[in-house]
């Protein structure tokens, strides 16, 4: 299925959980922060969370700033 | 919070020892200063600011000409009511004292305001002994309507009431209110006042805090000058002052420092103050808050009224009667609530407050900025 | 008394954290990573503010967290990049989930020139995000009244700056920083436009709780050891403070006697 993450398209196997989005796109799983469709999803939920067809992922990760 | 959870962490006898172990050196560190602390505030009013008195007091004389302009603001007193249902053994309305009571009923009231109008009055300062029952929130809403038609501020001086009463009596046009722990010394307090509601130091104390959330617009705070060792209690005075601006930041506050005086009853003075001390109070308070309004009534003289008005004082009354009504006829007199030592005129006082290069402020209010009805 | 004892009894509460140093920091305009690291360690700083953005997806960015939590750090995200309350908002509980903490610095600056905080949207969102059990420290001008309306919002802190960010003009709010620190229930930090440590040290002897410093550490020529310039600065002004500063000597203008009145009869 495609889905987008930060306005990029992905392709990504039907049925994947948040966690393993994370781990095919080699992004840390700590300091990170998700939002599906506008939806900020829990971090204990990451793994069942099963994502859907044309569904827009925002990835936020903490960086350097004042 | 309260004040009465705050002033657990000030200990009467530790107060007390650190003021009069104050030192010539702190007082001219906090004369240095431009913004003074509780510590401060201690040194200004010990034995060791005496010398510098004359410093105090330009100082003290600048600061309230920079804050306030070079003004006095005029109000006057009118006691609705004598009755009492406290024992306070200082107090000439005490309830063991043998006067004539009476409460002015509202065509005296009315009588009362046309004749202080004449005086030239728009700030009116209401003022009844505790009588909860018959001197009541009742009472209060039925004479408030009467006066508020004469008067553009209101302020009143009666029992502590619950925050409830006071934001309805805000409603009815109640701009400022005073209420003065007399002493914060709970074991004195507790010797002075032996019977009736006023026993209860705790909700005394926590008055201004009841006010504060209400919404008052003034609220005057002060001791009673002489039930106890002055510069201690007048600590309090300040401390309570710090606390109450932290916390009700949207009002304003005024102090009093009345000085025991002679009433029927006759009670000795525990620690009496002398001239040159309450000059020394009065521009305490001044370099310790520049903001706060100083006021001095009529239970001072004449001559020392007119040599302290220049040095810190904001506020005075004038042409009083301390007895209920008392302006529209010299009727008998009841008894007063302690003896007036300056009996002039208004007209008489604003000529002196003119010489001395002042103007004299009437009216510095109106209930339409309060959107009041 | 040795400099690190009087350190330790004069502990900083804010929200359910105590600090012993009164110098927060910022992550951000170090030249690199393992400087950050190095001037973040000499400043002996226990709070540190970043930021949260939307993850490059071409580049891997620096894990910047594990060297600090590695350090003891106390984390606070900021909700730098907001307009508005509800994106603010937004940012915040994004940083609550990335980060495991419900500590915030509510920053938002609809004004990408000068960065100036919103006050209106920032006392909005920091009611809401104080119901919602953040603790909010909220950075706005240095405007007493607005502070004390974030005091009663439920804010732990308020932080009030000195001058704009990264302008390095140190306390040019001054006289209204004595009037939020006189005034204030809840802890004052000082944060943006301190450009040096005599500016520190002297928002210390205001009586400020703290100061956050960032662009003045990150750009200096030795940020290591700038860094451990304002740890010292921030000491010797709160020491100070602590002390009792003498204040300056002004000499009344002498004109005819005010109290001679005392001394007749």
């Amino acid at each position: 299925m495609n889905i987008t993450v930060n306005e990029s398209v992905v392709a990504l196997a039907e049925g994947s959980s948040i966690e393993k989005l994370l781990i095919s796109l080699d992004k840390p799983l700590t300091g990170s922060a998700v939002a599906v469709n506008q939806q900020i999803i829990s971090r204990s939920k990451w793994a069942e969370y099963k994502i859907c067809e044309g569904d827009e992922i925002s990835l936020f990760q903490a960086i350097a700033g004042g | 919070m309260s004040f009465s959870e705050q002033i657990k962490n000030y200990q009467w006898d530790d107060i007390r020892l650190s003021i009069y172990g104050k030192t010539a050196q702190d007082v001219q560190r906090a004369l240095s200063k431009a913004r003074l602390n509780l510590e401060d505030f201690k040194a200004l009013i010990s034995p060791a600011a005496e010398p510098f008195l004359e410093r105090m007091a330009q100082k003290s004389q600048q600061l309230t000409q920079q804050r306030f302009g070079k003004t006095q603001q005029f109000y006057i007193p009118l006691y609705l009511s004598n009755m009492c249902s406290n024992i306070c053994t200082y107090c000439g309305f005490s309830m063991h004292n043998a006067l004539r009571r009476t409460t002015l009923n509202m065509e005296q009231i009315e009588q009362e305001c046309l004749a202080i109008k004449k005086m030239g009055f728009e700030h009116i300062l209401l003022v009844t002994g505790e009588s909860e029952r018959k001197v009541g929130i009742d009472y209060f809403k039925q004479a408030l309507p009467i006066i508020k038609k004469y008067f553009a501020h209101i302020t009143i001086e009666v029992q502590p009431l619950d925050q409830g009463e006071y934001e309805e009596l805000i409603d009815y046009g109640v701009d400022a209110v005073l209420v003065y722990q007399e002493t914060y010394n709970p074991v004195t307090y507790a010797q002075h006042h032996l019977k009736g509601k006023k026993s209860d130091f705790k909700y005394r104390l926590n008055t201004h805090d009841r006010l504060g959330k209400a919404g008052i617009h003034k609220m005057g705070l002060g001791c009673l000058i002489g039930l106890e060792e002055w510069r201690t209690d007048c600590f309090y005075v300040a401390a309570h002052l710090s606390y109450l601006e932290k916390h009700y930041w949207q009002s304003r506050y005024t102090i009093s420092c009345p000085r025991l005086r002679p009433c029927e009853g006759g009670m000795e003075i525990k620690s009496e103050m002398s001239d040159k001390e309450l000059v020394q109070l009065i521009c305490a308070y001044r370099l310790f808050n520049p903001e706060v309004e100083l006021s001095l009534s009529t239970r001072e003289s004449e001559s020392f009224r007119n040599s302290v008005l220049p040095l810190g004082i904001t506020s005075l009354s004038a042409g009083s009667s301390t007895q209920p009504g008392g302006y529209a006829q010299q009727a008998e007199k009841a008894l007063e609530q302690f003896e007036i030592s300056d009996q002039r005129s208004p007209a008489q006082v604003a000529q002196v407050v003119k010489a001395q290069g002042y103007e004299v402020v009437w009216k510095d209010w109106d209930h339409s900025l309060t959107g009041g009805a | 008394m040795l400099v690190n004892e009087m350190h330790n009894q004069d502990p900083l509460l804010i929200g359910d954290k105590t600090f012993t140093s009164r110098l927060f920091t910022g992550t951000g305009k170090f030249s690199d990573q393992a400087t950050m690291v190095a001037a973040l360690k000499a400043s002996g700083s226990e709070l540190v503010t970043m930021a949260l953005k939307r993850v490059d997806m071409q580049h891997k960015d620096d894990d910047i967290l594990a060297p600090l939590i590695k350090n003891g750090m106390n984390l606070l995200p900021n909700t730098s990049g907001a307009r508005n309350a509800k994106e603010a908002i937004f940012a915040a509980q994004l940083a609550r989930e990335a980060l495991q903490t419900n500590w915030v610095k509510l920053e938002i600056h609809p004004d990408p020139k000068y960065l100036l905080p919103d006050p209106l949207e920032t006392l909005k969102a920091a009611e809401a995000l104080a119901n919602e059990g953040f603790v909010v420290l909220p950075y706005v001008h240095a405007d007493p009244v607005l502070c004390k309306h974030l005091e009663a919002a439920g804010c732990a802190a308020v932080m009030p700056l000195g001058a704009p960010i990264g302008s390095n003009k140190g306390l040019k709010t001054a006289d209204f920083l004595e009037i939020i620190i006189e005034q204030a229930n809840i802890p004052v930090i000082v944060d943006a436009g301190i450009g040096s440590p005599s500016h520190a040290a002297l928002a210390m002897e205001m009586g400020a709780d703290a100061v956050l410093v960032n662009t003045a550490m990150a750009v200096a020529g030795n940020p290591v050891a700038m860094s451990a310039a304002f740890a010292g600065a921030v000491q010797a002004g709160r020491q100070a403070y602590l002390a009792g500063l003498a204040g300056q000597v002004q000499h009344a203008v002498a004109s005819s006697p005010l109290t001679a009145f005392l001394n007749a009869g």
